[in-house]
């Protein structure tokens, strides 16, 4: 929303939150500008559910503070706070109807709604999450799908500045997360308010977020939109987890601002594109080098490869995942060890299946090749 | 035709198997529930005999004469349900105590100690209640800081204290179970949505937990209705409860017949009250959050 | 102690524990009042008969006599050295079932099997029982020890039916009322008197006995009629009474020594044992015989019909009428005994007692418990009706 101007809905200054001397958030800077919808995204254990409760206020940060619409919030019990919450496993009040449930918050509301405000704000809220009529069902009547209905239901109905979202489809199977996702997606932009989502699952990230905050072991390890992530990892673990990626760490024998380079025995030198050429990096340093297997061509070893691929190796198929329109193939190289390579369904579907135990030749151009640091 | 022989045979033989199984829940309920409720019944319309005891009559006159315990009805039914009310009064801070705020690592050993006193007899613990209650007791140490004269043994007061102190764990650890199986999410959510810690425990807390409530209150409240021990101590036989009157009826004054027809409306007398317990609690608990504020 | 512990070790497991309240308040668990209050008497009977061979001990001597015995009794009653003693003799360990009160046992009796196979009966019960056939006549070619010539004929005779007998006297003893003169008048020697002042000056403060004969005989003597009536217009004036002195009352039970001791209770119903007990401890306390009246009463040995194990029971009752056990029982029952031989062996402080042996000008006045209260059902409602009201 732009009516505050360029106040952000969040900000962490240096949050951190300490059990017992473990950081679960480490120096947490993170703004989030109003009407964003951020994926906070990461291992499990890597701090992300942690910050989205110091947000809602279950936890207080141990130093640093936060700030919702340029206010701290530090010393704010939750239930003062202008954001409202989507838990996992969606905490559904099992005693009350699905109307009650949605109702709770705005009763709790001051000055007092009437009930019939609140009938009428319940009926637009389950109109909103595509529920019209089920008010009286008792929860243990609702499937999960639509449990997770109600909760987004009972928390929007407060009209929040921000919700938070945590792990909000986890519980669903693929057909319904993915039309969460959509679903999901174009509230946000239908109400324009700040969404801030926690979720392990990088696709669910990528898919649904303007900007991705990439988390581990309680610290912002990226932040951007997805492409940024996918493209420009700022090292070897964001490579590693957003997207597939066959990793080759080993120490840069030559490196300048744009490309670094490795030699591997039996293989000789690979080199890759430099994804943070600010970071200085020289000779004798670590370096990963972060080849995505969509850039891994294959062909049987009776064929040539195409002119343009520098690097040109051999191996065996190991095994075969039938993905629909892509097939992803595991290249067993005595050096490199299991090669992951994706190839695209050929149009007449005919020379690009190989069977496990195929001889194949397959190489890449190291211009497609990331070097991170 | 041989496989449906053979399933038909499986059949019986199922049945047969679950008849077994059942046979001993049956009996045991037959012998030890059925047939001596037959018997009190039958008891019940008759006399007593000429030296106590029984003898066959088919008359309603010791259901005529049920009047002359009314004190005893009147004792019971407002001394249990107080002592019951009382008891959850107590207990649910406890079990919430327990349940919520101690850390895992310390609840089941104080948990424990909430039943410890199990391990002692009743018997034993209500003798320790006289003592304590008695003129060299708390109301010495009431006159040391200048309240003389205080009676405390022999009071109704006495018998509450008495039955909550003895049936307190009961009502403890179902409360505590509700409380502790509680998904504390919950509360989690119920601030998120604007609620107030107390608002939290009214709306979502103490709704959650009230089958604890009910169940801790039935079991306590069964054995008040039922109990003769410690009224008879702590009340130096002022205080009389159902349970007293019919001890005195069977062992004392060997009227069966009356006793019979007092255990028998004692029965009924709890059905009615539990019966309205359940439905209204369970209607409070359905309606509680249509009816918020 | 031991008997009474062995009987109850199920709800007592420590025996230290009960050590320590004995020596906390002595004889706070009167004779009569503990078990028939909690019903534990019938619970350890039902301990005894289902389980057989719980109390048995290894037998020193394999004889007739079986290694096993049981016996319904008060508590406090028996010494346990002497039990102890009679099972060393014979192998016959003897299993202990106590009661609270006369009624409590023939209710017991009535219910059927009761499986004793001796028990103490107090006078007025005899009769009674021996019409209800619960009882035999004694064998006493096989009570070598029983001398019919050196028993107080007054106490012997309640134990005999037309002339035959069916009891052997225990102890006998009275009931009056006590008095703490440290908080009450000394003066007070009737039991008009009695009742008066406790629904007076002295109300919250009197104890009545949870016993019809003696709550409901105390109440009669208050108009001066018999300690024994059954007749409607006098058992109405006493229920009377006692309705009208039951919110006076501090309490109605026969566990009275507690709050005597304690202060809380100034005057009770006493029977003369525990009035020895609490005077032994504090001189304040007076023993009084009411000058209307009251109640003279004798214990008694009884064998059920058909007893198990009867030739044990004979071998038993044989052992306790040895006049020098005699003693050693009275020793820790401290009631007096009726046997002349028995009485002869006692320190003259015991039989000089004027608690335990009023002069024969005050004991003239006492009534023995007359059979017909037993069973008398008004008597019986009235008691009830007075503790329920």
């Amino acid at each position: 929303m732009s009516d505050h101007g360029s106040v952000p809905d969040i900000e962490f200054r240096s949050a951190s939150k300490h059990y017992g001397g473990v950081a679960a958030v480490e120096k947490f800077d993170l703004v989030v500008e109003a009407g964003t919808f951020l994926s906070i995204l990461g291992p499990s254990g890597s701090g992300k559910t942690t910050s989205l409760r110091l947000i809602a206020g279950f936890e207080q940060p141990t130093s640093g503070d936060i700030l919702i619409r340029g206010q701290s919030v530090t010393d704010v019990p939750p239930y003062r706070r202008a954001v409202n919450m989507v838990f996992q496993h969606y905490a559904l009040f099992p005693h009350m109807t699905v109307a009650q449930n949605i109702a709770y918050g705005l009763r709790n509301q001051r000055p007092r709604l009437d009930n019939a405000e609140i009938a009428r704000r319940v009926g637009e809220a389950l109109e909103l999450v595509q529920l019209p009529g089920f008010g009286d069902r008792r929860i243990f009547q609702m499937s999960g799908g639509q449990q997770q209905r109600v909760a987004l239901a009972r928390a929007l109905v407060n009209r929040p500045n921000v919700l938070l979202l945590d792990e909000p489809l986890a519980a669903l199977d693929r057909k319904l997360r993915e039309d969460m996702q959509h679903e999901l997606q174009s509230l946000q932009r239908e109400l324009g308010i700040t969404f801030v989502l926690v979720t392990h699952d990088q696709e669910e990230a990528m898919s649904m977020s303007d900007v991705v905050c990439l988390m581990n072991k309680g610290r912002i390890v990226q932040k951007g939109s997805a492409q940024e992530l996918y493209d420009r990892p700022a090292d070897a673990f964001v490579a590693g987890f957003v997207g597939k990626s066959n990793l080759i760490a080993g120490t840069a024998t030559a490196a300048d601002g744009t490309t670094a380079s490795i030699v591997m025995d039996g293989i000789g030198r690979l080199s890759g594109q430099r994804t943070n050429q600010a970071a200085p990096l020289a000779a004798g340093q670590a370096v990963t080098l972060s080849v995505r297997p969509e850039i891994v061509a294959v062909v049987p070893s009776t064929q040539t490869l195409g002119q343009d691929l520098d690097i040109r190796l051999e191996g065996r198929i190991v095994n075969r995942i039938f993905l629909g329109d892509l097939t992803e193939y595991r290249i067993h190289h005595p050096v490199l060890g299991n090669v992951l390579a994706r190839r695209s369904r050929q149009a007449d579907g005919s020379a690009s299946s190989f069977e496990k135990g195929d001889a194949v030749a397959f190489g890449w151009r190291s211009a497609d090749v990331l070097a991170v640091s | 035709m041989t496989a449906a022989l053979a399933t038909s045979n499986e059949g019986r033989r199922k049945s047969v198997v679950t008849a077994l199984l059942l046979a001993p829940t049956a009996l045991w309920f037959f012998v030890l529930l059925i047939l001596p409720m037959l018997v009190i019944i039958v008891f019940s319309l008759g006399e007593r005999g000429p030296v106590g005891g029984y003898q066959a009559a088919l008359t309603l006159k010791q259901y005529a004469s049920l009047g002359s315990r009314l004190a005893a009805f009147k004792n019971t039914i407002m001394l249990a349900p107080a002592g019951t009310l009382i008891s959850v009064l107590v207990a649910y801070p406890l079990a919430y105590f327990l349940a919520v705020k101690v850390s895992p690592r310390w609840r089941y050993g104080l948990l424990v100690l909430v039943v410890l006193p199990f391990w002692t007899s009743l018997l034993v613990r209500t003798y320790a209640w006289m003592f304590i209650l008695s003129g060299k007791g708390l109301p010495a140490l009431l006159a040391a800081i200048g309240f003389p004269e205080i009676q405390m043994i022999n009071t109704p007061f006495a018998v509450l204290l008495g039955i909550v102190y003895a049936y307190m764990p009961l009502m403890v650890l179902p409360i505590f179970v509700s409380l502790e199986k509680l998904d504390k999410r919950l509360l989690d959510a119920a601030a998120d949505l604007g609620s107030s810690p107390l608002r939290s425990f009214l709306t979502v807390t103490l709704p959650l937990s009230l089958p604890g409530v009910v169940t801790g209150s039935l079991l306590v409240f069964i054995l008040l209705m039922g109990e003769f021990l410690i009224p008879s101590l702590l009340g130096g036989g002022k205080i009389f409860f159902i349970g007293n009157a019919l001890v005195d009826l069977f062992l004392q004054s060997r009227n069966w017949p009356l006793g019979a027809a007092m255990s028998l409306t004692l029965v009924i007398v709890m059905l009615v009250l539990i019966t309205l317990y359940v439905r209204l609690t369970m209607a409070a608990s359905a309606g509680k959050s249509r009816s918020l504020p | 102690m031991a008997d009474y512990e062995d009987a109850r070790a199920g709800v007592f497991p420590r025996k230290k524990f009960m050590d320590l309240l004995k020596s906390y308040e002595r004889g706070s668990i009167s004779r009569r009042h503990f078990l028939g209050v909690t019903g534990l008497g019938a619970a350890t009977m039902a301990l005894g008969g289902a389980m057989p061979g719980l109390f048995t001990r290894p037998a020193y001597a394999e004889g007739d006599l079986g290694n096993q015995l049981s016996i319904a009794t008060w508590p406090n009653y028996h010494n346990p050295d002497v039990l102890q003693e009679f099972t060393d003799k014979t192998g016959v360990a003897v299993d202990v079932n106590v009661f609270g009160s006369n009624e409590e046992m023939l209710a017991k009796l009535q219910a059927g099997s009761a499986g004793w196979s001796m028990f103490v009966a107090t006078n007025y019960t005899i009769s009674t029982y021996q019409q209800l056939g619960f009882i035999e006549p004694l064998e006493l070619a096989k009570l070598s020890n029983y001398d019919a010539a050196s028993q107080a004929q007054r106490f012997a005779n309640e134990g005999m039916v037309d002339g035959v007998v069916y009891a052997i006297p225990k102890h006998w003893g009275t009931t009056g009322f006590i008095l703490n003169t440290a908080r009450v008048d000394p003066k007070i020697a009737t039991w008009k008197e009695f009742w008066d002042r406790a629904m007076t000056d002295y109300t919250g403060r009197a104890i009545v006995h949870d016993y019809q004969l003696t709550a409901i005989g105390m109440a009669l003597k208050y108009y001066g009629y018999s300690f024994n009536s059954v007749d409607t217009t006098e058992l109405a004036k006493a229920e009377e009474l006692l309705m009208k002195a039951k919110p006076h009352l501090f309490g109605i039970t026969s566990d009275y020594q507690p709050p005597l001791r304690n202060g809380d209770a100034w005057m009770s119903l006493c029977w003369v044992g525990d009035a020895k007990q609490l005077n032994r401890d504090d001189p304040n306390m007076l023993y009084v015989l009411g000058a209307e009246g009251g109640e003279i009463w004798t214990d008694f040995f009884v064998i059920p019909k058909d007893a198990p194990h009867r030739e044990a029971a004979y071998a038993f009752l044989n052992f306790l009428l040895d006049p020098a056990i005699q003693v050693r029982e009275a020793e820790v029952a401290g009631y007096p005994l009726t046997d002349k031989r028995a009485v002869a062996l006692q320190p003259a402080e015991v039989v000089n007692d004027p608690i335990l042996n009023p002069a024969a000008e005050l004991l003239s006045a006492l009534e023995f418990g007359a059979a017909v209260t037993l069973t008398d059902p008004n008597r019986a409602e009235i008691i009830a009706r007075f503790k329920s009201a």
